[in-house]
């Protein structure tokens, strides 16, 4: 159940920049920055109104705007360019580290989870906070509305077909500037989320953008990027080896998770789901 | 009339241009005073890096400094900072440029263990005063020399008073959790060290490494025992405390040694009410000195004090004492000399060294308590005047 939680929270953070990537064929290596200023916008918002859903408003919201003005103001201008995107994106690291420290200051910050999730509930002996299962309800929630985005709506067809042929899609007459846009602040908006939803569970410090990239690219790498499902796979699967690894190899918790990553790159190297081109 | 006017005005021009080349005692005692250099004193600090902490030290240093109108008898002081980006190498290469070029009389920090060990080993042979801001890894105190001074103590030498205490509160067993690094793994053995010397049983023992996101999975393992005793770095004892609490395990949960001060208590919440810490200081520590320090810094920076900030604000009282005590003399030997002599009143008590260098002073059994809605840390059980070296000192 642990495992499953957690992979929830991974799931929400790297489904945005699975479809980021896999869309845009953008590397946001800020990715991680996204979440924790959700966090911080979430949590000051919350702190201030006294209602955990408008904290998860103003992540939204809040970081959907700042990855709508990454996208416009640098990253637009970098397609295709990947070490210009990756040099771009890791200054921006430090520079959105050291606005949140200036702004929020050095110490690190736990979110509360809302009302009836505070509790604890008993399984089987052990309890287990509510608050985790509800993330688990929400994580699946939010899959399920991206899948069906992705395979039931044109907007999805277009990402889909843009993903494999954009050059067709823009000969088609379709504003792929305008979808690339969205999805970026699509994507932007879920880790937005994750960070604010997340808080209760991770916290906000900081330097917490590499500890939250790294866990994006291995769920990307293991899952296959582009793709819901993939994400979801992938998110699960660290989820569970984190959670086992921990328990039965503490000491080599961390690397259990690189570990499936170098199984997987070696065996399958699009990830679980993801497709070779 | 106007030889009368004149003579008033000449002598009125003589005596001008007589201050003026320095013809007043006064003058000529100053301009002596001027010519004396201030004492530099360097401080090492993170300012850049994944410690945010840092930024405290130099809010300490500076209070005391701006206490004492930057001065100490004639001699004016002065403050040179350098980053060192919370990396050894840059420490390394910061305390050269502090020692060498800026040829100062005395150095502050660092706080991390790594950067803290490569200052020590550069420090140590130009034999200018070290003191430094957190506790002393082992390996520190081995290689330090007689400059070196931790008024704070030895990592062991402090978390063994928390295991003295465990057992004093009943508790015969314990789990232990701590960070997966030297200070962690230190910290822990002078917890262990000091419980089962009195016959107490370590149970469990799980190293975390750095970075661990979800502490759920260490919770969930946590065996059985008559309390769980912790030492990870703040931001990882934030996401470790509320997975304690909703996992309902009925152990008293003991902080090693405090990882965090009143305003992360905070955000824990209700979450935290009933831990137990232990440092020499608190906010709450009910003393005239430490009263004057807390309303002076939050007059001062608009928030409470961190850890940090206090030790750097009594570091720097412990310079200003030892250079009252040698009239100013900034010598090596004579500076060492006098600060391992200090026994100074500070916030957190009265402190003084051992003969290695290592403080003596009080050490605080903190206990987390809601007091109206706030989450503090409160003292309870107060070891007075102990030697923070291991083992126990008599």
């Amino acid at each position: 159940m642990n495992g499953i939680a957690y992979g929830m929270i991974l799931f929400l953070i790297a489904s945005g920049f699975s479809l980021i990537f896999g869309v845009m064929r953008i590397l946001n290596l800020a990715h991680g920055s996204l979440y924790m200023l959700g966090a911080y916008f979430g949590l000051t918002i919350a702190k201030v109104s006294n209602s955990f859903l408008l904290g998860v408003l103003a992540a939204i919201i809040g970081i959907g705007v700042v990855g709508l003005l990454l996208q416009r103001a640098f990253l637009e201008r970098l397609y295709k360019q990947i070490p210009e995107q990756v040099l771009l994106t890791l200054g921006l690291v430090y520079i959105f580290s050291n606005l949140a420290l200036w702004i929020w200051g050095p110490f690190a910050k736990v979110g509360t989870a809302p009302g009836f999730t505070a509790g604890s509930i008993n399984l089987g002996g052990i309890f287990f906070s509510v608050y985790r299962i509800a993330l688990i309800f929400v994580g699946l929630a939010v899959a399920l509305c991206l899948y069906l985005f992705q395979e039931k709506t044109w907007y999805g067809a277009v990402i889909r077909a843009g993903m494999h042929d954009k050059e067709m899609i823009i000969a088609l007459g379709i504003n792929y500037r305008l979808i690339s846009n969205l999805v970026f602040i699509l994507g932007s908006m879920m880790v937005g989320a994750a960070g604010f939803l997340g808080s209760p569970i991770l916290g906000a410090h900081p330097w917490m953008s590499f500890e939250v990239l790294l866990l994006a690219l291995a769920v990307i790498v293991i899952g296959g990027f582009g793709y819901v499902q993939g994400a979801l796979m992938g998110a699960i699967v660290i989820g569970l080896i984190d959670s086992f690894g921990k328990v039965f190899f503490s000491d080599f918790a961390l690397f259990t998770i690189y570990l499936a990553m170098i199984i997987i790159l070696l065996i399958r190297p699009a990830g679980l789901l993801g497709k070779t081109r | 009339m106007r030889s009368k006017r004149s003579k008033y005005l000449f002598s009125v021009l003589l005596t001008f241009a007589m201050l003026l080349a320095g013809g007043s005692p006064v003058a000529a005692a100053q301009a002596a005073a001027s010519d004396l250099p201030p004492v530099k004193i360097g401080a090492l600090i993170g300012y850049t890096g994944p410690d945010p902490l840092m930024l405290e030290i130099e809010k300490g240093i500076r209070l005391k400094l701006d206490e004492v109108g930057w001065k100490v008898g004639n001699r004016t002081l002065s403050l040179h900072t350098e980053d060192t980006a919370s990396k050894a190498e840059t420490t390394v290469d910061k305390a050269r440029k502090l020692v060498e070029l800026d040829k100062v009389d005395v150095i502050i920090g660092p706080v991390r263990v790594d950067c803290l060990l490569a200052a020590i080993n550069y420090i140590t042979p130009s034999k200018i005063p070290h003191l430094t801001l957190a506790t002393l890894p082992l390996k520190g105190l081995q290689m330090g020399g007689h400059n070196v001074f931790s008024f704070i103590g030895e990592q062991r030498g402090v978390t063994q008073y928390s295991g003295l205490y465990a057992w004093e509160a009943g508790y015969r067993t314990c789990s232990v959790i701590h960070q997966d690094f030297v200070a962690g793994a230190e910290f822990a053995e002078g917890f262990i060290n000091a419980f089962e010397a009195k016959g107490g049983k370590v149970i469990q023992r799980q190293r975390i490494p750095f970075g661990t996101m979800d502490y759920a999975p260490y919770v969930t393992a946590m065996k059985k025992a008559d309390c769980v005793a912790s030492w990870l770095l703040p931001h990882e004892t934030l996401r470790l405390l509320p997975r304690f609490y909703d996992a309902k395990l009925g152990m008293p949960f003991i902080q090693m040694y405090a990882s965090f001060p009143d305003v992360m208590l905070n955000d824990v919440g209700p979450r935290a009410d009933g831990i137990i810490s232990i440092h020499r200081w608190c906010l709450a520590l009910d003393n005239p000195l430490n009263k004057k320090f807390v309303e002076a810094f939050i007059k001062k920076n608009s928030a409470d004090p961190h850890y940090l900030a206090i030790a750097a604000y009594e570091a720097t009282s412990i310079i200003i004492e030892a250079l009252k005590a040698t009239g100013g003399k900034t010598k090596p030997e004579i500076l060492n000399d006098a600060i391992r002599k200090v026994n100074i009143d500070l916030p957190s008590g009265r402190t003084s060294f051992s003969k290695d260098g290592v403080g003596i002073g009080d050490l605080n059994i903190l206990k987390a308590v809601n007091k109206s809605g706030k989450i503090v840390w409160e003292p309870i059980v107060k070891y007075t005047q102990v030697t923070y070296l291991p083992p126990i000192a008599k």
